[in-house]
């Protein structure tokens, strides 16, 4: 009642003073949030829509689609682990946390990632909303940087939902108490940091394809067609190898050609993980610096596309 | 302080093309049209005034910022309509205002406000909630222009807002901008290749040519004398052009009709009088501005 009244109140003193109330257009006159706000806004919006969070149903199939298969055969090994235990009292690991980046589950992430990198840029291409942004208080590059933090946290969260799955089943079904979870802790922990260089990689690349066409049929094709040529060509250096080695194994650095042959040797020499598909004796400086300069030029391209994009 | 201000500035692309030269005006706070034909250096001029292209030579001022170096302060301060369709057809409006203008600086909370505002201002009501796909020429119009004033600009910059729309779309367009300029208080830079369509909302024109500085001024200047007084007599069109010659009023034909300069009530008076004098029908008194047109004819 106060507040009415007091409205009145200042009503009839403006009204007395002659103060004409435009109720037609308001000027804003609250805060204007920096760059950095903006660009963390950008990666919100992203990080959702790589979700298809805030869109309808559909958007949603192919993302969590990929989170319930990944996160399937952790959920069979820890209830394969309580029954070992509980039947048989003994520990039965039959998947480590290594495993979970491996095939079939790597083309799962594969998918996952040529779709939603797809979703992420060809969209703003396709429909030319880019100068939308761009006539916006942020600079160029913050565009595509905010899409690679975007998609590279979401294909860590799809790699991370396995480790999760069972690092936590694992940690509740451990005989050793505290022990038993520490010795978890110290097993997965290297792997959540492989997950993120994945992630981090296969994000660059996924954006740095998809950026290049506003169609997200040719992007998605695109990115797949990396991954199936990439393999084609490091398996024919390998056979080529073995043929001049007499059947001897072959060296490994072919593999560092193929994503995720090199990020498995990447995990293998940065992060001591053994036993590795990828068995990169001697080559391990090799697949360290390959990596990091696959990243740096996934990296360029995608900025130099969004500069030269056309406004 | 000018609104904007350039100073022979040039561009020139990368394959040789000089798409702006020497150009140098000074603009004050208002609407003003930008006019050219098409491929004369608008969109140009226009990307520069935003920071997004860097001039080849020459300065540039907006609000008296730099937009060459001071891009993001100058794009915080002005709004920005594109020529083109610029607007992703499987979100809402409300979803796609509220995003850009977040992407202006504003928080959650004061980006749905004003997003609601803007399109409410715009005329677009219940349509908000529908996808972007669904909406018509005009009402992707209103968006675009939505999303330009949705962080309350001091400078709208428009680029062909007109492009597209038939005829009464035009018009409400054109109105619509008219009261963003006048009653919102933002100035507006309005470009169009329809010299007569702009002109009935500006209070000044900038004329560009291949780059060049045609003409800068405001609209009276343009006009010469702002306004005109048609009269039209059913007969005896020649004894009332001999009268006002013997009268010493200065005139011109006009198919039937008579154009006198309005400089005051006093033509009125002259004509009523010489009507009267001369027993002539009269037809139609009207007042009438002179197109920007005529001048350049």
């Amino acid at each position: 009642m106060t507040e009415a009244t007091d409205a009145a109140a200042t009503r009839d003193a403006d009204a007395a003073r002659g103060v004409i109330h435009d109720l037609g257009y308001r000027h804003y006159e609250g805060v204007r949030l920096g760059r950095g706000a903006v660009f963390r806004a950008l990666y919100t919006a992203s990080l959702r829509s790589a979700f298809g969070l805030g869109r309808g149903a559909k958007a949603k199939i192919i993302p969590f689609a990929a989170i319930g298969i990944m996160a399937l055969p952790a959920a069979v090994a820890v209830v394969v682990a309580i029954v070992a235990q509980q039947a048989l009292g003994t520990e039965l690991e039959f998947l480590h946390y290594r495993d979970y980046a491996m095939t079939p589950l790597q083309w799962v992430v594969l998918g996952f990632l040529a779709v939603q990198a797809a979703e992420l840029v060809c969209r703003d291409l396709r429909y030319t909303v880019l100068p939308l942004y761009f006539s916006r208080p942020i600079k160029r590059i913050d565009y595509p940087l905010a899409k690679l933090a975007a998609m590279s946290m979401a294909v860590f969260i799809v790699m991370c939902t396995p480790l999760l799955v069972h690092y936590l089943g694992a940690s509740f079904t451990t005989n050793e108490g505290l022990d038993g979870i520490w010795t978890e802790t110290k097993a997965v922990a290297p792997i959540v940091v492989s997950a993120g260089v994945h992630a981090l990689v296969l994000a660059a690349l996924g954006l740095a394809i998809a950026s290049l066409t506003p169609r997200r049929a040719f992007a998605i094709g695109g990115i797949a067609g990396w991954y199936v040529l990439s393999n084609a060509i490091m398996g024919a250096l390998f056979v080529a190898l073995a043929a001049r080695n007499d059947g001897a194994d072959p060296p490994a650095w072919p593999a560092v050609l193929s994503p995720f042959p090199l990020l498995n040797g990447f995990q293998n020499a940065a992060l001591g993980q053994e036993p590795s598909p990828i068995d990169v004796n001697g080559y391990g400086p090799l697949f360290i610096a390959v990596t990091i300069a696959f990243f740096a030029a996934c990296v360029a391209v995608l900025i130099v596309r969004y500069r030269r994009v056309a406004q | 302080m000018p609104l904007l201000a350039t100073s022979a500035l040039s561009k020139r692309y990368p394959n040789g093309v000089l798409a702006l030269d020497a150009l140098s005006v000074d603009v004050e706070p208002g609407v003003i049209g930008l006019v050219g034909a098409n491929g004369a250096g608008k969109s140009t001029l226009i990307k520069i005034l935003l920071g997004l292209l860097p001039p080849s030579n020459g300065s540039t001022r907006v609000l008296d910022l730099d937009p060459t170096h001071q891009g993001e302060r100058v794009r915080g301060l002005v709004g920005y309509m594109p020529e083109h369709d610029c607007l992703p057809p499987d979100v809402n409006a409300t979803e796609f205002v509220v995003h850009l203008a977040r992407m202006s600086g504003l928080p959650m909370t004061a980006a749905r406000e004003r997003t609601a505002e803007a399109l409410r201002l715009v005329g677009l009501h219940e349509e908000r909630y529908r996808q972007i796909g669904g909406y018509s020429t005009g009402m992707k119009q209103r968006v675009k222009l939505a999303q330009s004033i949705v962080h309350d600009p001091r400078l709208l910059l428009l680029d062909e807002p007109t492009n597209g729309l038939d005829p009464a779309g035009r018009t409400e367009m054109l109105a619509l901008i008219r009261r963003i300029g006048t009653e919102f208080g933002i100035s507006i830079l309005v470009s169009s290749h329809l010299l007569s369509e702009i002109e009935q909302i500006c209070d000044s024109l900038i004329v560009i040519d291949a780059g060049k500085l045609l003409r800068h001024d405001t609209l009276a200047a343009f006009t010469g004398r702002r306004e005109v007084l048609l009269v039209q007599v059913d007969e005896g069109t020649d004894e009332l052009a001999g009268h006002l010659t013997g009268a010493g009023v200065r005139f011109s034909r006009d198919g039937e009709g008579l154009l006198i300069p309005l400089d005051g009530d006093e033509a009125y008076d002259l004509i009523r009088d010489a009507v009267a004098e001369l027993g002539l029908p009269l037809h139609r008194l009207e007042q009438r501005r002179h197109r920007v047109e005529e001048v350049f004819q």
